[in-house]
């Protein structure tokens, strides 16, 4: 059974002080119709509290079954470890830059810290991020969180984060 | 401008420790497609981690620059809550908690939310009822997607502010 949408409202006060509460509804709906909903309940809301709404987000559990991801974690993976991923959008000086943790350390160039971008595996993510990846209807081409569509790969490099 | 909508994947490692990591998507595709697009990208995103992908959420971010009465005001204090709980059809229980609730809506001399009130009233029938959307309506329910029916109890509570004094 897929668990209900979950909407959230953050909210600040006037000393700056933040919180959050959330509302559940159930699937079955488009993406405007939950935006309508969630943004009526804000103002029903807002006309009671004495904070201000700052965001308004609406968070969708998607399955991962059926897929034939790994299902027994590797005796080396740490999520400590990351492959660090830059690349340059269709705007210039607008670049996006993510890691993934748990990088596989197969995939390092031996001697250095470079991702090797030749590694099929890597290859077809990279694609994938620049190219975008068909779906039903049209092609879904990532982006960075002002709609820059990505272009071209940048770096690709091995990176150790603390643990917290 | 809108913002991108994003798919998070959560990853653990052998020694359980979790992350995760955001791929922004545009903003114009349906439910069905950034699904499609997600389970995709998770393929792809197995092939090169050691660790596993726990899970799978898209975020999307809602417009609220046409929010009425949507401010700060100084009597606002996010640990003061309005500590609304719900019944569902199944008989469980669901708390909603409104932090800077106004003291204006709390019956005197009790911790009471005034549940008639002009602006409260209308909350609770949206939680209990729905609100109608383009092409349906649209009911608040708990995790299992169990509809709320109705209100239990509307009070005041306080949250600790988290800062030592």
């Amino acid at each position: 059974m897929p668990l209900a949408v979950t909407t959230r409202y953050d909210y600040i006060d006037e000393k700056g002080d933040t919180s959050f509460s959330k509302i559940r509804v159930p699937n079955g709906f488009s993406i405007a119709q939950y935006l309508e909903f969630a943004v009526a309940m804000a103002q029903l809301i807002a006309t009671m509290v004495l904070t201000r709404i700052t965001s308004v987000s609406i968070t969708f559990s998607i399955s991962l079954s059926g897929l034939t991801l790994k299902t027994v974690v590797g005796a080396v993976a740490d999520i400590a470890q990351k492959g660090y991923f830059s690349f340059q959008t269709t705007t210039n000086g607008f670049f996006k830059r993510f890691r993934i943790p748990t990088f596989d350390e197969d995939k390092i160039n031996a001697g250095t810290d470079d991702v090797n971008t030749l590694d099929a595996d890597v290859a077809a993510f990279v694609t994938a991020m620049e190219s975008g990846i068909a779906v039903t209807g049209g092609t879904v081409q990532p982006c960075d969180e002002r709609q820059h569509n990505i272009q071209s790969l940048t770096d690709a490099r091995e990176v150790f984060r603390r643990h917290r | 401008m809108a913002h991108a909508f994003a798919l998070t994947y959560t990853y653990q490692d052998d020694s359980g420790d979790t992350a995760t990591n955001a791929i922004h998507v545009p903003n114009n595709f349906s439910l069905a497609q950034l699904t499609e697009f997600g389970r995709s990208m998770a393929d792809l995103i197995d092939n090169i981690v050691e660790g596993l992908i726990m899970s799978l959420d898209l975020t999307i971010t809602a417009d609220i620059s046409g929010l009425t009465g949507n401010s700060a005001q100084p009597l606002g204090d996010v640990q003061e809550c309005g500590t609304f709980q719900f019944v569902t059809v199944d008989n469980r229980n669901v708390e909603v908690n409104l932090p800077g609730i106004s003291e204006g809506l709390v019956l005197a001399g009790s911790d009471d939310i005034f549940q008639a009130a002009g602006a409260v009233a209308p909350f609770i029938a949206a939680m209990e009822n729905g609100i109608v959307v383009t092409g349906g309506t649209i009911a608040p329910c708990d995790v299992n997607e169990d509809d709320i029916t109705d209100v239990v109890l509307a009070r005041e509570t306080f949250r600790s502010s988290g800062k030592r004094r």
